[in-house]
């Protein structure tokens, strides 16, 4: 395995160390943070290959915001991102398909909670060509 | 120029007549005979006709009967000979404008002319003021009765209905909307109803005394009144009702009463509650399962942990997934919980009691997890405050709820934050209880949501109805909370309760 660097971005701590742990298993070094603005510090300081971002309620627009903005810094070949969240369906372009979906929300792989783990490692290896 | 007819059998008297006429400044016209005289007369129409009585043939009363048969306008003078006074008078009698004697003066033929155009005159002039009247009378009639038309139509067509009932309450006047909402026609209204049977029994009393009285729009005015009304099938229905007593010369004559059909927009406001609380139904529906998702995606990943801790046998991740399955458990029981308490499943019991000892409660119960975030929780008791009758229950909620958001509105990694918790007799007013915070605080984007059911900045951490429930046990108690936040700055919640109690 390759010992990848995986910037984990939740502002619930527990989900970090979960995510921590079961990714861990698979020989990711895995940095989390609580927040956007120190997410993006890490993201600086670490050069990870994947960014996992849960998109929250209340401020779903700043995570969809942030994506847009590491995706165009990255350009579509750069840094993976995959978005987790658990889609309030009163949102914009939600109700549509994934697909049409992804065309506006910059994300390389868009996961609806709960998601599976099996399902997550999946998803990681495949963004990473593990 | 007037035309002037002159008829005398002596053409002496007719030259001379002529001559002197003509420089007057008449046109003159003379006949020898009656026959002859006439037959001007029907072409030339002259206004005035002088003419001799006694002529061979047809005479001059023959004439002027004549004449005056068909033009009783025409002024005749009469020129009579001496000791023919009976035959002057027969002529005055016959509507003769003046007779002059022969052998004839200057003067007294001047007088008898100017006479005839006096009354010539005064006859124009009396035509011109008559015709003038009867316009001004047509005119004033046809406006009249236009105006009465569009008074009637308005009273008639108008959608709502209008009612008028004398003193005795006989009906007088009930239009088209009337009949729409009672059901009655105009007729059976005006005939055989009393403005008492248009109301449940009893209410058409009270009205009345409402129109009279100074409470709904000043004495003899009725405004905007909610009322229902008894309709011929004996259906009530929902009026806005106005009404107004008309009074003529100082006496009151009628009481009118304008009826807006309220049936309609009771049904609408009865459909847009419907659709409100579906959209609310579904809003809330949706919250509850991102909720929910966000449980299960902590429990997936706990279980996943499980399992891996088995298979690997590494007690930790058994031990840290337990750890995660068993807080998402606790989540998930606590959000039934507030559920309930939102949907009022427990009534609120009131009784008297001391808040500072809920204040304090509270700060015990949360002194360690601030402790454990490094945050200093302070207790600022008002000592004086008055016993006040609340649900104590409900009101350790609202604490509760406060504080914890309190505790956690600092960064998790941060240290040295406050809250401080206080109590306060602002005696009019009641008694204030305020939460106060040096965290992150709020955008005004997010103040103005925080009371919404299900809205949360906790993510899967929180529910999103603490301050709800908050909110609504708050306003169950006849209080306010208020909030003031300001980003990076910190916020405040104060609550404010009644001292008197809600109740009492």
């Amino acid at each position: 395995m390759s010992g990848k660097k995986i910037v984990i971005i939740d502002d619930d701590p527990e989900i970090c160390d979960a995510m921590s742990e079961i990714l861990g298993e698979y020989d990711y070094q895995v940095f989390t943070a609580l927040d956007t603005r120190s997410g993006y510090q890490l993201l600086l300081e670490e050069r990870p290959d994947l960014l996992i971002l849960d998109i929250m309620m209340a401020t779903m627009h700043e995570g969809l915001d942030f994506a847009t903005k590491i995706k165009e810094r990255e350009g579509i070949y750069g840094m993976p991102v995959l978005i987790v969240s658990a889609r309030p369906p009163a949102e914009r372009g939600y109700g549509r398909s994934l697909d049409e979906d992804l065309d506006w929300i910059h994300a390389d792989i868009f996961m609806e909670k709960p998601v599976e783990p099996e399902e997550l490692i999946h998803n990681v290896k495949l963004l990473l060509k593990d | 120029m007037k035309k002037l007819l002159v008829i005398d059998d002596e053409a002496s008297t007719r030259d001379l007549l002529k001559l002197s006429l003509e420089r007057d400044g008449y046109t003159v016209f003379t006949a020898e005979d009656g026959p002859t005289g006439l037959e001007i007369f029907a072409k030339e129409i002259p206004s005035i006709i002088l003419t001799d009585i006694k002529m061979p043939g047809m005479d001059g009363i023959e004439v002027l009967r004549r004449v005056k048969e068909r033009s009783p306008d025409v002024e005749v003078i009469v020129i009579t000979g001496h000791g023919e006074m009976n035959l002057a008078i027969r002529a005055l009698q016959l509507e003769a404008s003046d007779f002059i004697n022969k052998p004839i003066s200057d003067d007294s033929l001047a007088v008898a002319l100017r006479r005839a155009e006096e009354k010539i005159w005064l006859r124009n002039k009396l035509r011109e003021y008559t015709e003038d009247l009867e316009t001004m009378v047509k005119e004033t009639r046809e406006e009249l009765s236009k105006r009465h038309e569009l008074e009637h139509n308005l009273i008639h067509t108008s959608m709502d209905g209008i009612i008028a009932n004398d003193r005795q309450g006989n009906i007088i006047i009930f239009n088209e909307g009337a009949e729409r909402i009672y059901g009655y026609t105009r007729e059976e209204a005006i005939s055989s109803i009393h403005v008492t049977q248009l109301y449940p029994e009893g209410r058409a009393k009270q009205i009345k005394q409402m129109i009279y009285g100074n409470e709904h729009g000043g004495p003899g005015r009725l405004i905007n009144y909610s009322v229902e009304v008894l309709t011929k099938t004996g259906e009530l229905v929902p009026i806005l009702l106005s009404a107004t007593i008309l009074v003529d010369k100082g006496e009151e004559v009628a009481t009118v009463g304008y009826f807006k059909d309220m049936r309609e927009i009771k049904g609408l406001e009865a459909e847009l509650l419907k659709s409100e609380r579906m959209a609310a139904v579904g809003q809330t529906t949706a919250g509850i399962a991102h909720g929910v998702k966000n449980i299960l995606h902590g429990m997936k990943l706990g279980a996943f942990m499980i399992d891996t801790g088995f298979e690997k046998q590494k007690a930790e991740s058994l031990r840290k997934g337990w750890d995660l399955v068993r807080k998402n458990i606790d989540r998930i029981s606590k959000m039934t919980k507030e559920m309930l308490s939102l949907a009022n499943a427990t009534p609120p019991a009131y009784k008297l009691c001391s808040l500072n000892d809920i204040l304090d409660e509270i700060c015990q119960l949360m002194a360690d997890k601030a402790n454990e975030r490094g945050i200093s929780l302070v207790c600022e008791l008002d000592h004086s405050l008055p016993q006040v009758e609340v649900d104590p229950e409900g009101i350790h909620t609202c604490l509760l709820n406060l504080v914890t958001n309190a505790i956690e509105a600092f960064p998790q990694t941060a240290s040295g934050g406050q809250v401080i918790v206080s109590s306060r007799d602002e005696a009019e007013a009641g008694v204030c209880l305020q939460v106060k915070d040096t965290g992150v605080g709020m955008s005004k984007e997010i103040r103005d949501q925080i009371f919404e059911n299900l809205f949360s900045t906790k993510g899967s951490r929180g529910t999103g109805l603490g301050l709800a429930i908050t909110q609504k046990i708050v306003h169950e108690h006849g209080g306010t909370i208020q909030v003031e936040s300001q980003p990076q700055k910190g916020s405040s919640f104060t609550i404010t309760l009644p001292k008197e109690g809600f109740f009492g």
